[in-house]
């Protein structure tokens, strides 16, 4: 401290505090604030070049006669600079995906919320851990199999039903878009169900309420906030998807006043004409890009605003809104005893078997399909030489697909894992909780959390396709697919991270152990689960995205002799060029069948982890010790063993004198009521 | 100190995020050498130029032994090919369309071959003809064919930018601007996502068109009036040469300037302009300007 002191009065740059500023702590430090500040460097970084290359759109057209026009009949002689002979006005497109997003959240917001009452609350338990897998299944399915399913399978039931000339349009995309964003909402809504303290629930029933009647009166209101947010990004995810409904709205340029008339919204409209538009169309396409964007940003302002009321438990517009909308209900309600929420716990069961059986739907149709012979040849395309066989142009097979995909996947977290992990450790480890920097890097987080993967597409094919001269290379699609993942490393990261105890922190530095690497060899292993999920849950997402890879990575089907800077087509492409190609409908079943079967696979392979992880924490023989002693450092160790204590050992006991946390509770209390039940049957 | 380790660290944190910037950059940039031909572009013309680029290579490789080369392919649209062209970013662009003036103004462009325009229907459609007239009612009014015994009362089209939609457009004399967006009247932006939509129909109540290449037993061809005095006349590759069909489009290559290409893009484009590249493209389903001429 007097060294300190002295050194005030000396000139601020000295070789002495050149010394003393990089120390390995220090630039440690440096280096963490620099990975975390990495997301709001990408957000802008999209904003801007999405934003540069729409600027000679908006001013060639007019930004304001883009935004109002009607009329979209691009010319193809329009060029960046000079006369514009052709039309472009998207208002209608913005129309349409206002609608299209608003009755999609509408109907998936329901069956969604519902679905997450049901397994909170009403659901067996044996069922339970059943119904999270098929959620999370549902959210692993490609949008551009739900866009096949539509069209091949829904759209001709849609005709005959409704007795229509053609069944495309709002109600099929609006359809098939609902079940898509089921999965981001009621995972979310769950969660904030499950955090409901276990008083309230409790509380609720002594004072003589029915369980409904708990349930819908008491716990679902405490847990609006979430439900907000859930739907907010329900909301963001709807809006943004492009793969599927660009094959449902049928692509006509017209305001939604029907449900069977042909549309364009603003993804369909990009992701439709992008290939081969050229000149002032295709600035005019990026331009469209960046008004999603603008929509996206609003969403997620809107997110934050309702996060910031939760954190405050405050009474801005949102809750004070609600509040009195549930005063009134409340004399309404009680005369009738109850009656409205049997109701609503009838609605949940039902609700719930609904989205099962439209996940099953979806499965059963692309096994079904995989599995109908070719007509001509009366072979089934599923066979050994198509998955493993040697690719051509003109016979491709799934070899290469693989290989593209494990490079995409492989760049995709070298660059990614270093980034997310980082940021996680200074979020965590580092930044006070709390401070306003922590908040900004929260705020962008989310953001590209939010942000469609046809906006990625468009940033990538600009940034590392044009400015980087990588043109349509795997490379590029990694390195875009780096930022699509980002997010969720970072938060499932920081979530493990912020689940080790804080007296594992201390013992490591009382025993003389740096920050740094207290960091590196006692915190981060213990966070080892929730990076392994994070790395799962990203190769999920690489393997089942296309919009944003086809703008990135090309779609060849042979794998170029460039290595990564050749171009390659992932398993979501192939199909896309199946079945646009026309010649090969059933490779493209046969490849959403072997697609479909990975992400099932990966959703295993969570489960298997999380479960693998668990049983380790009961008893710490198997994963975490190996890992110690892999990565431990001889001195700590020694000094660790000579204090008389083992990590494994502080684990333990920490954990068993720990006091349940509410949700802990809340399982144990709802089996013993469970239990009560069953008796008294 | 503190303030001190403050200004350092931030300084730090800029510059970390100034290298891994700077690593990214030459991370990007790939190598571009003499023994590759980069060429990007239309969809349609995917397996013309696969076929082209395979003959050459077999031939160059046995012409010149242990020289390998390499042709970087991506099938990705005409936009993106022109785009790609005029950007220097490859050496050949591929359009399966005249290019427009603006895009001409960068660029030298060869027509490669035609390739016929098809209007289709479901087989089980008893429509066999159809004509000038009733094209253009139904494409921009709406207007239902009733002819033969069945009932036309809807057409899918391409998207706008489509080089099939454009052909077809422009041969049928439709303008983009008057195009009928009702329902049954919708819009696909792949020959294979239409084609498809017009099997499903199996009421035979939808007309569309896609390039003579992807026409198989699932859809049936129609006979073309072109009103001219020429009479129905049937989709063929005799037809297209002979100009009886109306209905065809250009696949176009096209690239900054013949004399800047390196000597083996040059010798490419030669050779897929000569009589044996010209061969390939007919064997490909193409329609040959060079080798009809030359006869």
């Amino acid at each position: 401290m007097a060294k300190a002191k002295n050194s005030e009065k000396l000139p601020l740059f000295t070789k002495e505090n050149f010394a003393n500023a990089f120390t390995k702590e220090n630039v440690a430090r440096g280096i963490f604030i620099a990975l975390a500040a990495f997301s709001i460097l990408a957000v802008f970084a999209i904003i801007i070049f999405v934003l540069s290359e729409s600027i000679p759109a908006f001013k060639q057209i007019g930004f304001f006669n883009f935004i109002f026009g009607q009329e979209w009949v691009p010319d193809r002689n329009d060029g960046v600079t000079g006369e514009v002979s052709g039309s472009y006005g998207i208002l209608r497109m913005i129309v349409t995906s206002i609608a299209l997003t608003g009755l999609a959240v509408l109907v998936g917001g329901i069956l969604a919320i519902f679905t997450a009452v049901f397994i909170v609350y009403y659901c067996p338990k044996k069922l339970k851990g059943i119904f999270n897998q098929l959620i999370n299944l549902l959210a692993g399915i490609p949008s551009i199999i739900f866009g096949y399913f539509g069209t091949s399978f829904l759209e001709g039931i849609f005709r005959d039903v409704f007795n229509q000339s053609s069944g495309v349009g709002l109600l099929l995309s609006s359809t098939v878009l609902s079940i898509m964003i089921v999965p981001t909402i009621a995972s979310i809504a769950k969660n904030s169900l499950e955090n409901v303290p276990m008083h309230y629930y409790e509380g609720s029933l002594a004072l003589g309420n029915t369980r409904n009647q708990t349930v819908w009166k008491v716990c679902v209101p405490a847990a609006k906030n979430g439900i907000i947010s859930a739907v907010i990004l329900g909301v963001g995810r709807a809006i943004g998807e492009a793969m599927a409904v660009l094959f449902l709205l049928g692509g006509g340029n017209n305001f939604p006043s029907s449900f069977f008339l042909p549309l364009k919204s603003l993804t369909s409209a990009i992701i439709s004409e992008w290939s081969y538009a050229g000149g002032l169309h295709r600035q005019s396409l990026i331009a469209i890009g960046f008004i999603l964007l603008i929509f996206i940003l609003i969403i997620n302002v809107a997110l934050w605003m309702v996060k910031q009321n939760n954190a405050m438990a405050g009474n801005r517009f949102f809750t004070r809104k609600f509040r009195e909308g549930e005063d009134r209900e409340k004399t309404f309600n009680y005369k009738r005893t109850g009656s409205a929420q049997d109701v609503l716990w009838i609605l949940s069961i039902i609700f719930a078997v609904i989205v099962v059986v439209a996940l099953v739907t979806v499965i059963v149709f692309v096994v079904v399909q995989a599995f109908i012979p070719n007509a001509e040849t009366g072979e089934i395309a599923l066979t050994w030489d198509f998955l493993f066989g040697e690719s051509s142009n003109s016979d491709p097979t799934l070899g290469p697909a693989m290989a593209h995909t494990l490079l995409i996947i492989l760049v995709a977290l070298l660059v990614g894992l270093p980034l997310g992990i980082g940021a996680a450790i200074y979020l965590n480890e580092y930044a006070k909780r709390g401070s306003k920097f922590v908040k900004v890097i929260r705020l962008f987080v989310d953001t590209l959390a939010g942000v469609p993967s046809i906006i990625f597409g468009l940033f990538g094919y600009i940034f590392f396709g044009m400015y980087c001269g990588l043109g349509y290379s795997l490379l590029s699609g990694g390195l875009t697919m780096a930022l699509v993942i980002l997010p969720t490393i970072i938060r499932s990261t920081e979530q493990a991270l912020s689940e080790v105890p804080d007296s594992m922190r201390e013992a490591s530095l009382a025993l003389g152990a740096s920050k740094v690497r207290t960091i590196f060899v006692v915190v981060l292993p213990q966070a080892l689960q929730g990076i392994i999920t994070s790395i799962i849950l990203s190769v999920g997402r690489i393997v089942g995205e296309s919009a944003a890879l086809i703008y990135t990575a090309g779609s060849a089907y042979v794998i170029g002799k460039g290595g990564l800077f050749s171009p390659g087509a992932t398993f979501t492409v192939y199909i896309y060029r199946f079945f646009n190609e026309g010649k090969h409908y059933d490779k493209a079943y046969a490849t959403a069948f072997v697609l479909l079967m990975m992400v099932v696979l990966i959703n295993v392979i969570v489960v298997v982890v999380q479960w693998a992880f668990e049983r380790d924490k009961e008893k710490p023989l198997g994963i975490t010790l190996l890992w110690r002693k892999l990565t431990r450092k001889p001195a700590l160790a020694e000094a660790a063993i000579t204090d008389g204590g083992d990590f494994s050992q502080i684990n333990v006991s920490d954990q068993s004198v720990a006091i349940p946390t509410d949700e802990e509770r809340k399982h144990i209390d709802l089996e013993e009521e469970q239990e009560v039940k069953n008796e008294e049957n | 100190m503190k303030k001190f380790t403050k200004v350092i660290m931030s300084g730090a944190a800029v510059a970390a995020i100034g290298a891994s910037m700077a690593f990214g950059l030459v991370g990007c940039g790939g190598g571009d050498d003499e023994l590759t031909v980069s060429i990007e572009g239309s969809t349609s013309m995917e397996d013309v130029m696969l076929a082209l680029t395979d003959a050459f290579e077999k031939k160059y490789e046995a012409e010149n032994e242990g020289v390998d080369i390499t042709f970087d392919t991506a099938f990705t649209g005409s936009g993106s090919g022109v785009q790609a062209a005029t950007d220097g970013r490859v050496d050949i662009g591929l359009a399966s369309r005249a290019l427009s003036t603006e895009e001409a103004k960068n660029l030298e462009s060869k027509t490669l071959c035609l390739d016929g325009i098809s209007v289709v229907v479901n087989p089980a459609c008893t429509l066999t003809t159809v004509t000038k007239t009733q094209l253009i009612n139904i494409y921009t009014k709406g207007t239902a064919i009733e002819a033969e015994g069945a009932k036309i009362d809807g057409a899918f089209r391409r998207e706008s930018g489509s080089g099939t939609r454009d052909g077809f457009q422009e041969k049928v004399g439709i303008e983009d601007k008057d195009i009928y967006q009702g329902t049954g009247f919708n819009e696909y932006n792949s020959t294979g996502s239409l084609k498809s939509a017009i099997v499903a129909d199996e009421a035979g109540t939808k007309l569309g068109y896609i390039s003579m290449g992807s026409v198989d037993k699932t859809v049936k061809a129609l006979k073309y009036d072109a009103e001219d005095g020429k009479g129905a006349v049937e989709a063929t590759k005799e037809n297209v040469l002979s100009g009886d069909y109306a209905l065809s489009r250009p696949f176009t290559i096209c690239y900054k300037e013949y004399d800047s290409l390196s000597a083996l893009a040059k010798e490419f484009i030669d050779f897929i302009m000569s009589e044996e590249g010209q061969e390939i493209c007919e064997d490909e389903g193409c329609i040959s300007e060079v080798l009809h001429n030359a006869k």
